[in-house]
């Protein structure tokens, strides 16, 4: 706590004598004296309508430069294939919450059994369907069920994408709904989910015995001290953050409820120890990163496996490959196949 | 006439900027798709006509699949992103040169899959008889079983469908489960691909499964049984 707080007051420190310098030297490169700005509604104006354009063209810069991001690293078009049959649905959970998605099946083939189980897959905190759509289908193809679900304030789920307690809470209450013989047809549940979706399906599916497989990739430990300055030092996550509405302050209190760390350290203290929940996720968890990821860095993933003492049949590690898991998709696609089929190694 | 670089020069720059961002986008899609097996620390053993793979976490039962890619060039790239798959599953992969000298890592495996890419104009004929020596020597295998991989468009799917036509006996029926996974400009005939076990068919105007790829692997999964 106390490291991230240090974090801060330097950053904000940094951030407000660069902006005092940026002042300074427009009011040299304007050739405006200091006596001007006193008292000088003409100046005041002017200063305000640059200030103004400086904020739009800013803005509209970081807008092409996301555009042109997103292109680039979205390598994966829809395909028109046979394998897999997709179909948008709004599931009514308890509560009254209404919750969409997309229900990928496997296309019956010859006698084949139709579905090996359900997974429920959460997707990252900048995704939507349609960038969750390779993996969801390849696991589909694989012959499971997958639900690619929408958090608060994606697709028609109401509420806002910052709600991070509320997509853990949706999430059991899915888990919930689909345990029910009459919606899951007694089908073994597994959760996959990748940045902020595998937190939270560790803490939705960790402790519920409903679940019997957990695969999470580039996901967190702690949020506030180990992923906020991140953003914070990043400018171009920054401007997007802070344009789109996102993830800019985690309350001490949100970040308990959010931070699979301090999630592991609660379930000790109700199981009666830390060996129960060891021993919980090496009977269920599987975990991948990137030592190359800066927005979740690898520490995250150091920081869990350490409290887990996850063994090395639990992770796969990358030297790259990034928050996105760019080519890594086909070794996570098998990797996720394996653990939900229960691959024991030898 | 002079040339000098003047400020409304901005303009061709700016277009020159977004020319190279396409064309390194364009790269970035075409060839570097997939990591090398290398980038999974993998070299694979030397076997003498095939080269041996072992996956980072193994199977309890061991299984192997062989992967027979059918390209010219370096087969450890060309099949990168269905090796990788396999191996992240926890089969060892086999992976041979050509057909004729597969049949030692064929009795090893658990499933044969031929991976064959390239326009097949004017060589469908012996593409499928290819494919039908491949399918006979899959019978094989511990659990016979064949998937053809193609990525050479409708032709090629027309060269599966002989060269499974070919290896079928007397009564109809193939000595090996076969699969086929492949893209095709054609809408496909179930009657055509009656003699598959299972298909994974993407519609499309050119000659690869890109975008597919992830889906394809599921299917082999499924079919080898993950």
């Amino acid at each position: 706590m106390r490291r991230f707080a240090l974090k801060y007051l330097v950053l904000r420190t940094l951030s407000t004598v660069a902006g005092v310098l940026i002042i300074a030297a427009n009011l040299v490169l304007w050739h405006v004296p200091p006596d001007d700005l006193m008292g000088n509604q003409g100046y005041f104006n002017r200063a305000l309508l640059l200030g103004f354009q400086t904020f739009l063209f800013a803005y509209f810069g970081f807008l092409i430069a996301d555009s042109v991001s997103r292109f680039w690293w979205n390598r994966w078009r829809p395909v028109d294939a046979n394998a897999v049959v997709s179909k948008g649905i709004i599931i009514e959970v308890a509560g009254g919450n209404r919750i969409s998605g997309v229900m990928h099946e496997p296309a019956a083939a010859n006698g084949a059994p139709n579905s090996l189980g359900l997974v429920i897959a959460s997707y990252g905190f900048n995704d939507n369907q349609f960038r969750a759509n390779h993996v969801v289908q390849a696991i589909a193809a694989a012959g499971f069920s997958v639900l690619s679900w929408d958090y608060r304030g994606r697709g028609a789920t109401r509420g806002r994408i910052t709600d991070l307690e509320g997509h853990v809470a949706d999430l059991k209450s899915l888990i919930e709904h689909f345990a029910r013989p009459t919606a899951g047809d007694g089908r073994p549940i597994f959760l996959l989910g990748w940045s902020v979706g595998g937190m939270v399906s560790i803490h939705a599916g960790l402790h519920d015995e409903k679940v019997r497989k957990i695969f999470a990739w580039s996901t967190w430990s702690d949020l506030r001290r180990r992923v906020l300055w991140r953003i914070y030092a990043n400018p171009f996550a920054l401007l997007r953050y802070l344009f789109k509405g996102g993830l800019l302050h985690v309350s001490r209190e949100t970040n308990e409820m959010v931070s699979p760390i301090h999630y592991f350290e609660s379930l000790a203290r109700d199981l009666g120890g830390k060996d129960k929940v060891a021993a919980l996720a090496r009977e269920k968890l599987f975990l991948c990163h990137a030592r190359n990821d800066t927005l979740v860095g690898f520490d995250n993933f150091e920081e869990n496996s350490r409290w887990l003492r996850l063994p090395p049949a639990n992770y796969l590690t990358f030297k790259k490959g990034s928050h996105l898991m760019l080519r890594k998709e086909p070794v996570l696609i098998g990797l996720a196949c394996r653990h939900f089929s229960g691959g024991v190694v030898r | 006439m002079m040339l000098a670089w003047r400020l409304e020069d901005i303009d061709f720059a700016i277009i020159g900027i977004l020319i190279c961002i396409l064309l390194l986008t364009f790269i970035w899609r075409n060839f570097f798709r997939w990591d090398t097996l290398y980038g999974l620390k993998q070299r694979g053993t030397n076997q003498g006509m095939y080269r041996a793979f072992e996956p980072p976490l193994p199977r309890q039962d061991g299984a192997a699949i062989a992967v027979l890619e059918g390209a010219a060039l370096d087969p450890r790239r060309r099949g990168t992103w269905l090796v990788q798959g396999l191996l992240a599953a926890g089969f060892r992969v086999l992976l041979l040169r050509s057909v004729g000298n597969a049949a030692d890592a064929m009795r090893d495996a658990r499933c044969v899959a031929l991976v064959h890419h390239g326009s097949f104009a004017h060589k469908e004929g012996e593409v499928a008889a290819a494919l039908a020596a491949c399918i006979e020597g899959t019978a094989s295998c511990i659990t016979p079983l064949a998937v053809i991989v193609n990525e050479g468009g409708t032709p090629g799917m027309k060269a599966a469908i002989e060269g499974v036509a070919m290896a079928m006996k007397g009564d109809g029926s193939l000595r090996a489960e076969c699969h086929l996974i492949t893209c095709t400009k054609a809408p496909a005939l179930d009657a055509e691909l009656a003699g598959f076990h299972d298909t994974l068919v993407v519609r499309r105007s050119k000659a690869s499964l890109r975008d597919a790829e992830l889906q394809a692997i599921g299917c082999m999964l499924k079919w080898v049984g993950s």
